[in-house]
């Protein structure tokens, strides 16, 4: 059960500490830009550009927003003196591993954008966070003011279309297109010329939920998957087009453990059909990997 | 949508719920709450129209609403087309107001 008090209090500091953190810093609790940034120096993407891919750290800092839940108090106390984006040494931090998973994801990502993109670009230590939070807790009025704070910082920097990397940033984008008149044309990267794309492996695909039941991507994904040469178990039952279960995701910032037990049951049914599934999104690899062996999508293809 | 618009919004989507019960059990989260109604997307559904008539506080209604994984599972199977998931998102925008205080 959730403890009412406790949503109480998690609201107050999400609307009170959270979004000014969004206002001052465009990040919504301290983080290392270091190691959110690595893989793109790594990978020599020019800085900013005409053509961004908006990572919005979501792949870097998937294990931390995880533990959201966990992190807040922190975050409140962190706010109360003062501090924010240089205190990312206080807080929970992906593990070695999970950085290098991370880097090889958006190194693909990379490549797959640069091949119909040449010279795409990445801000770097100034990428802001999506709000994607926000919008998902509730706080409407603070998304779109947040939206269009976003809109400014891009066209500032001279910004003209966003490439995404994943379903909750490009969905971000979609909501302050219909909320606020969003102007910068944004895709994801998954809807680009898949340009020399191949893999192998047998997964069953994990659905995200913000791709097939609310971007309409459920047969690009299958069409993009057979393309580059992976072989797909589907049964409708567990995967059909709207059918699939939530991998828990969104409800870990609020409660982890319920949010634990949908991934239990997303997992078993998942391997029902296959030992090995196949994600788009970063939250549902978090989710899902502690219950069946998992893969993104961008860590089994060469582009 | 301003308030008006939103309250608007959550009366006539929430009056669409003829109450069958198919969204029950496609919804993850009534099932890992042990089958209780109290999760279910219809139940979510009549708590906001009871918040929006008075019948039900904020306070009751936060932790079913709050226990939404905004999905759109159910909406598959709501013969009606009751979009829980967008349904949720304002009613927490509702709740937000009334237990955080107004925005800003």
């Amino acid at each position: 059960m959730v403890d009412e008090s406790s949503i109480k209090g998690t609201l107050k500091l999400i609307r009170d500490v959270v979004y000014k953190n969004l206002t001052n810093e465009y990040l919504p609790f301290p983080m290392d830009k270091a190691l959110a940034t690595k893989w793109a120096y790594e990978a020599g993407v020019p800085k900013g550009g005409r053509v961004i891919l908006y990572t919005s750290y979501m792949y870097q800092m998937a294990p931390v927003f995880k533990s959201f839940e966990k992190l807040l108090p922190t975050v409140g106390s962190l706010a109360r003196i003062g501090f924010l984006a240089s205190l990312g040494s206080r807080l929970v931090k992906p593990s070695d591993a999970e950085v290098k998973r991370a880097s090889t994801v958006l190194k693909n990502i990379y490549a797959i954008t640069r091949a119909s993109r040449p010279g795409v670009g990445y801000l770097y230590e100034e990428e802001p966070y999506s709000g994607a939070l926000l919008y998902e807790l509730g706080f409407i009025d603070e998304f779109k003011e947040y939206g269009k704070r976003l809109e400014e910082f891009f066209k500032i920097r001279g910004v003209e279309e966003i490439i995404t990397a994943d379903p909750h940033t490009t969905f971000s984008l979609a909501n302050y297109k219909r909320l606020i008149g969003f102007s910068i044309p944004f895709k994801n990267y998954l809807e680009l010329p898949p340009i020399g794309v191949t893999g192998k492996g047998r997964f069953v695909i994990h659905d995200s939920c913000i791709y097939s039941r609310f971007l309409n991507m459920y047969d690009l994904i299958r069409q993009l998957t057979k393309d580059a040469g992976l072989e797909i178990v589907d049964d409708e039952k567990v995967t059909g087009r709207g059918i699939g279960f939530c991998c828990g995701g969104p409800l870990g910032p609020l409660n982890s453990k319920i949010s634990d037990e949908m991934a239990k049951a997303r997992a078993n049914s998942l391997k029902s059909v296959n030992p090995e599934a196949l994600v788009f999104c970063p939250l549902c690899y978090e989710n899902l990997s502690p219950y069946i062996p998992v893969k993104d999508f961008a860590e089994v293809i060469s582009p | 949508m301003n308030e008006e618009e939103v309250l608007a919004y959550l009366k006539s989507t929430s009056e669409k719920c003829i109450r069958c019960g198919f969204c029950v059990q496609t919804c993850p989260s009534w099932n890992s709450h042990g089958k209780l109604e109290y999760y279910s997307p219809r139940a979510r559904v009549t708590l906001t129209r009871g918040m929006l008539e008075g019948s039900v506080s904020p306070e009751d209604a936060v932790e079913s609403i709050y226990s939404c994984n905004t999905c759109r599972r159910c909406l598959v199977e709501c013969p009606t087309g009751v979009d829980t998931a967008e349904l949720v998102i304002y009613a927490r925008y509702y709740i937000n107001q009334k237990l955080a205080g107004p925005s800003k």
